[in-house]
């Protein structure tokens, strides 16, 4: 081994200690940069993985639109459905619509899908609560979200009167269209707010009816196999398709909303940033207080014999490998903390006195995680280069002192 | 007649002040042969410590050539006297400069690491050196625990480690009292001895001096005879 490289671990490691303060202080800086980093990343990866499925499934992968109602849709379905990655199509409608529940007006997001198509496009069941089923829903039934429900107070069984947009055009020409009656069928929550907060859904027959669209329909949904398939499969369909048809992917309609899912990943990750500088400040300062405490050592090492690179190497290399064994330290912490992350959870809903606290609120009981090793190249590659750089300062004044001042600095 | 270990001529230095240059060495001629002691005496601020930077290259003459072993030091690189310094040249200073992270066995291996690689011979000679020092128990303390007296005797094994026909001390013993500065200097005297190592001895002590072969005194930036 070079002297210098053994002078550093010498220092890390001095003769009859075990291991020295400052390394056990350094490490622990880094480690903690790392850990935070890593956690708030791949906790962020998590949920916005989660996000990024509930708004692919609700929306639908890819979408076939006109301009305005599209009244002979079988021959679209047919052109997606004889797509291999297609899995499922079918047509829906959706806009706005008025309901009274309770005496109480809302104006939600309302969507009208098939269900008579056995395999729905829109995993509906698997966000709706208790024992609903979707095969409850028919022309005169209805899903509530459950940020709808909750406001008008309703329940499965609880009716509401649902007023559409056809009972105005009715009144311009002096008739009248009584506001439909509906029975809720059953509540469903996604956990992506911007659907559970205000909408509801209905058949599409009933939703032709009301909106007068006779056999018509606003578009089609199609579910693919794989969604990452979206963007090659709206592309190949808009080759195929002719004006005014238009294919879309959930990609496309949720651009702003996608755009600040990762702007928020990288504020994050550079706000934590500032921890593993901090770390390597603190590395630097002890590094330059270590060397100007040994000057007249280094100077004699200088007197018989080092040059000034190898000198800088002693500090170099310490600051390097605090960067190394930080870095390990921190991935371990990371994925040991967040392996029991449903401990944790766990433990602090009971102190909050409920353990059903984060289901309620968050729609899960276990954090979402999500590993992603570009996350973990970049952040242990910047734990290196800080405390390598940390390590650079002090090595430089090291290497600047004439073993002559050195060693007459009494 | 063999040639000397280290030679100067007209060796002049003088260090920079704002208040213009301070003239400490003015055109010093001196040569140490082989095995010889010499033992150089001067009051504080007289120039001692400079002579010996400058015979050991650690700082640079305005004027004037030195030596070793007849190749003229400033003119080759700096990088070829520092690694000439490593094994022609043992240095021991007042204050040992021991590296407080290593121990006794290791501070005195040192020397040997920065020539170059460590040999099965270096380690063997590092014992037999701390052994010789009266320190083979205490080989595996670090600086820490040792005493002022241990540390010197530390310090004076890792100058001869590499075997050098030259060794520089510079009031090895000023840090020590009385007693133990006499076991020291005996035992830099007598390694030196042994080894047939040339000593180049900074003392204020007259009873130091007259065991060296040769006795130097430095005044007025020149040697002046007593
Ligand atoms: N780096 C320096 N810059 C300016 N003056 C110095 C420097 N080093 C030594 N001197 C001066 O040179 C003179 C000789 O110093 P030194 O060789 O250390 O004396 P000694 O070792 O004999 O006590 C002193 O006056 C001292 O103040
Ligand atoms: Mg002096």
């Amino acid at each position: 081994m070079k002297w210098y490289f053994y002078l550093a671990l010498k220092q890390l490691f001095p003769s009859g200690r075990f291991i020295s303060l400052f390394f056990v202080v350094a490490n622990i800086g880094v480690m903690l940069g790392v850990a935070v980093l890593l956690i708030v990343q791949s906790i962020m990866n998590g949920l916005g993985s989660e996000i990024r499925e509930k708004m692919a499934d609700t929306d639908g992968h890819v979408r076939i639109h006109g301009s305005g109602i599209i009244y002979d849709y079988e021959p679209l379905v047919q052109i997606a459905q004889s797509m291999p990655e297609v899995e499922a199509v079918a047509p829906y409608a959706e806009g706005l619509a008025m309901m009274m529940g309770n005496h109480i007006p809302q104006f939600p997001f309302i969507k009208g899908i098939d269900v008579f198509d056995e395999d729905p496009v829109v995993p509906l069941q698997q966000y709706l609560k208790g024992d609903a089923v979707v095969d409850d829903l028919d022309d005169e039934r209805v899903f509530l979200s459950s940020g709808l429900a909750r406001a008008i107070g309703a329940f499965p069984g609880s009716t509401i009167e649902l007023y559409s947009p056809l009972m105005l055009e009715k009144l311009k020409r002096d008739e009248m269209l009584l506001p439909r009656e509906l029975t809720v069928a059953g509540i469903f929550q996604t956990g992506y707010n911007e659907i559970d907060e205000n909408s509801m859904v209905i058949t599409l027959r009933l939703m032709q009816e009301l909106y007068g669209l006779h056999d018509g329909a606003h578009g089609i949904t199609l579910r693919l196999k794989d969604r990452d398939d979206a963007e090659a499969v709206a592309l190949r369909l808009n080759e195929m398709l002719d004006s005014p048809f238009y294919a879309t992917t959930w990609l496309d309609r949720n651009q702003a909303r996608l755009f600040i899912l990762n702007l928020e990943k990288t504020v994050m990750s550079f706000i934590n940033l500032f921890i593993i500088l901090i770390a390597s400040f603190s590395i630097a300062v002890s590094l330059f207080s270590a060397v100007v405490r040994k000057t007249r050592e280094i100077g004699l090492i200088g007197a018989i014999g080092a040059s000034s690179y190898q000198i800088a190497g002693i500090y170099c290399f310490q600051g390097f490998l605090i960067g190394i064994t930080g870095s390990i330290l921190g991935v371990l912490l990371t994925l040991g903390g967040l392996s029991i992350r449903g401990e944790i959870m766990q433990g602090i809903a009971l102190l909050a006195g409920d353990p059903t606290i984060m289901q309620r609120f968050y729609g899960f009981e276990i954090l979402p995680v999500e590993y992603q090793p570009l996350d973990f190249a970049i952040t242990i590659g910047l734990a290196i280069i800080g405390s390598t750089i940390a390590g650079l300062l002090p090595a430089m004044r090291a290497a600047m002192l004439k073993p002559a001042d050195a060693l007459r600095n009494e | 007649m063999s040639s000397p270990v280290l030679q100067t001529t007209n060796l002049t230095k003088a260090y920079a002040s704002p208040e213009g240059p301070i003239p400490v060495l003015s055109g010093v001629d001196m040569a140490v042969m082989p095995g010889e002691s010499v033992s150089i005496r001067g009051e504080s601020g007289s120039g001692k410590t400079t002579l010996l930077y400058l015979i050991s290259a650690l700082e640079s003459p305005d004027h004037g050539q030195v030596m070793w072993t007849g190749e003229s030091i400033f003119e080759k690189s700096s990088n070829w006297r520092a690694r000439r310094r490593c094994t022609f040249m043992g240095l021991v200073f007042q204050a040992y400069y021991l590296i407080p992270e290593l121990d006794a066995y290791e501070n005195v291996l040192m020397a040997a690491r920065l020539k170059g690689k460590l040999t099965a011979a270096d380690r063997q000679r590092a014992k037999e050196l701390l052994d010789r020092v009266g320190l083979s128990a205490r080989m595996t303390h670090t600086p820490g625990k040792l005493s002022g007296g241990e540390r010197q005797r530390v310090a004076l094994a890792r100058a001869l480690l590499n075997q050098p026909p030259l060794v520089l001390a510079d009031e090895p013993t000023g840090n020590l009292d009385e007693h133990t500065g006499e076991d020291v200097m005996e035992l830099l005297l007598e390694l030196c001895r042994d080894e047939g190592a040339s000593l180049f001895l900074v003392t204020h002590n007259p009873d130091f001096a007259t065991r060296t072969d040769r006795q130097l005194f430095l005044h007025g930036g020149g040697f002046e005879q007593r």
